[in-house]
């Protein structure tokens, strides 16, 4: 395993025993998990054959590292999230009894995926407001208008319904959905700007 | 229990995110939410995900226009000549001479010192909590109540009267409460407004307000400047420490060193000063008395092996 910490014994900064609040393991996801998601999708789409369950594969990767906050938050997230990822994909490759070659001679390349520099997030932070723009502009016309009125007119479910002169029912189909494509663009977009190592 | 795709999960946690922005949401919603996300981790982690991403589009609300015209101008004479007037008050206790002419709106002001902190209470059963160095003007009569925050920072719990909505001006914003406790800090033309319970709405003071008033609901922080309201969304826990300083408390979760500093140097004299920008970044949580700056210096050396020095400047940390 070389450098990389083990998910099961990483030393915490919470001491052995004492279970982080649960407002704590959440705002630690969204802060150092979550920004890595382009890297991690990067990651399993080079090393999981099945393209079609990835968000499935994904998924499977946040439980675990969530549950395993729970208990204890890990001091190096990077690493926590890809030696899980790994692990994850080293049970899947066993469980499937047929070990894939290229998945095989993969693993042996994953460490050097551990060190992909994060993006830098002062610069993120600075060109947020344009990268959440462009994000908008991908999403179909019904559901940007609806975001719009919701996000920027400070507009309710019921007054985008009055507005855009629809039933509330579409509307909250359409935030629903605005929602969701906002997110998939932002999380999915290669952080833009990297450290040189 | 029917095994659930990933993609079966997001839609329903967007729904949810839907239902508490823009639909009628309740306690009751609130608790069913949160038994949708203890059913199960995959539950929680699609939520998360969700929410913590959609909150980047929180600041799409700087992109409200705002007329400087229109609330600006107006706004401003009515900010300076209260500022005259609060400042002339503050003369008026002190030097005991009648300062009743600058009161014909009728109206009192109240202040606290560094590291002060007071409780008002009124005969409507409202509560107004002054935190340190603030300087607050109080207008309650039988036709109205209103209030104007000059500086510093205050709790306010108030009791709901339909007739006499009460309303707080500062830094060129009214918030206007519905029925509410909320938190309100204003320095310069900064104002940063977070509702606890009930509902509140934030306006330019003086301009048109049908367009670009914001409702708050709880957990909402509203951050205004000349110009532009920005909201976010903080967790119970968070607004709970921000609220610490009513029980003389600094509640500290991943703070850097910098901004601790500046808390402390909200309420003591005697002020911290942290060295360079590389120890300023260091990160730690924690709560501490708020005078208590020796405390949070010997920490600091515990946790970081920092160094300290009284110098005139205060207490420098260095590594």
């Amino acid at each position: 395993m070389g450098m990389v910490e083990k998910p099961d014994n990483g030393s915490g900064k919470t001491g052995p025993g004492m279970a982080p609040a649960v407002s704590d393991v959440d705002a630690w996801f969204g802060r150092e998990i979550l920004p890595l998601e382009a890297v991690l999708m990067e990651f399993l789409q080079h090393n999981w054959r099945n393209k079609s369950d990835l968000t499935d594969f994904r998924q499977d990767v946040y439980v675990r590292v969530y549950q395993a906050a729970q208990k204890q938050i890990p001091d190096h997230p990077r690493q926590f999230l890809f030696t899980t990822a790994r692990n994850l994909l080293i049970d899947r490759v066993r469980h499937e009894q047929v070990i894939p070659i290229e998945a095989a001679a993969d693993l042996e390349a994953l460490e050097i995926a551990v060190d992909t520099p994060a993006p830098d997030r002062t610069l993120m932070a600075r060109d947020e407001l344009r990268r959440v723009q462009a994000a908008l502009d991908r999403l179909p016309p019904r559901e940007r208008e609806a975001i719009l009125l919701g996000r920027v007119e400070g507009l309710s479910r019921r007054e985008i319904a009055l507005r855009m002169g629809i039933a509330e029912s579409a509307v909250a189909q359409y935030l629903s959905r605005g929602i969701r494509g906002l997110v998939n663009t932002l999380c999915n977009e290669p952080p833009t700007v990297r450290r040189k190592s | 229990m029917i095994a659930q795709t990933a993609d079966d999960i997001e839609i329903r946690a967007s729904e949810w995110i839907e239902r508490r922005d823009f639909g009628v949401w309740s306690d009751a919603d609130a608790k069913e939410l949160e038994n949708w996300l203890d059913q199960s981790p995959a539950h929680r982690v699609a939520f998360l995900r969700l929410d913590f991403e959609w909150r980047r589009t929180e600041r799409l609300a700087a992109l409200r226009p705002i007329k400087p015209q229109a609330s600006e101008v107006p706004a401003g004479k009515w900010h300076r000549s209260l500022r005259i007037a609060a400042a002339v008050a503050v003369l008026g206790i002190v030097g005991s001479f009648g300062a009743s002419y600058f009161f014909a709106q009728g109206g009192k002001s109240y202040s606290t010192p560094l590291g002060g902190r007071k409780v008002l209470t009124f005969a409507d059963g409202s509560q107004i909590e002054l935190n340190t160095n603030t300087l607050i003007r109080i207008a309650i009569d039988e036709h109205k109540r209103s209030a104007v925050l000059e500086s510093g920072e205050a709790y306010f719990s108030i009791k709901h009267d339909a007739s006499r909505p009460f309303v707080v001006t500062a830094a060129n914003h009214k918030v206007i409460d519905l029925g509410t406790k909320f938190l309100m800090r204003t320095s310069g033309n900064k104002l940063e407004v977070a509702l606890v319970e009930g509902s509140a709405k934030v306006e330019p003071a003086g301009g048109d307000p049908s367009h670009r008033a914001v409702t708050l609901k709880p957990g909402d922080i509203a951050y205004a400047l000349p110009g532009s309201v920005s909201v976010v969304r903080k967790t119970p826990a968070d607004i709970g420490s921000d609220l610490g300083w009513r029980r003389g408390m600094l509640v500290f979760r991943h703070a850097t060193l910098a901004e601790a500093a500046e808390e402390f140097n909200r309420y003591n004299a005697q002020k911290i000063v942290i060295a360079d920008p590389e120890t300023a970044r260091l990160t730690f949580s924690a709560t501490l008395p708020t005078h208590d700056t020796h405390t949070f210096v010997r920490i600091l050396s515990k946790l970081f092996n920092t160094r300290s020095q009284t110098t005139t400047e205060g207490i420098v940390i260095s590594r």
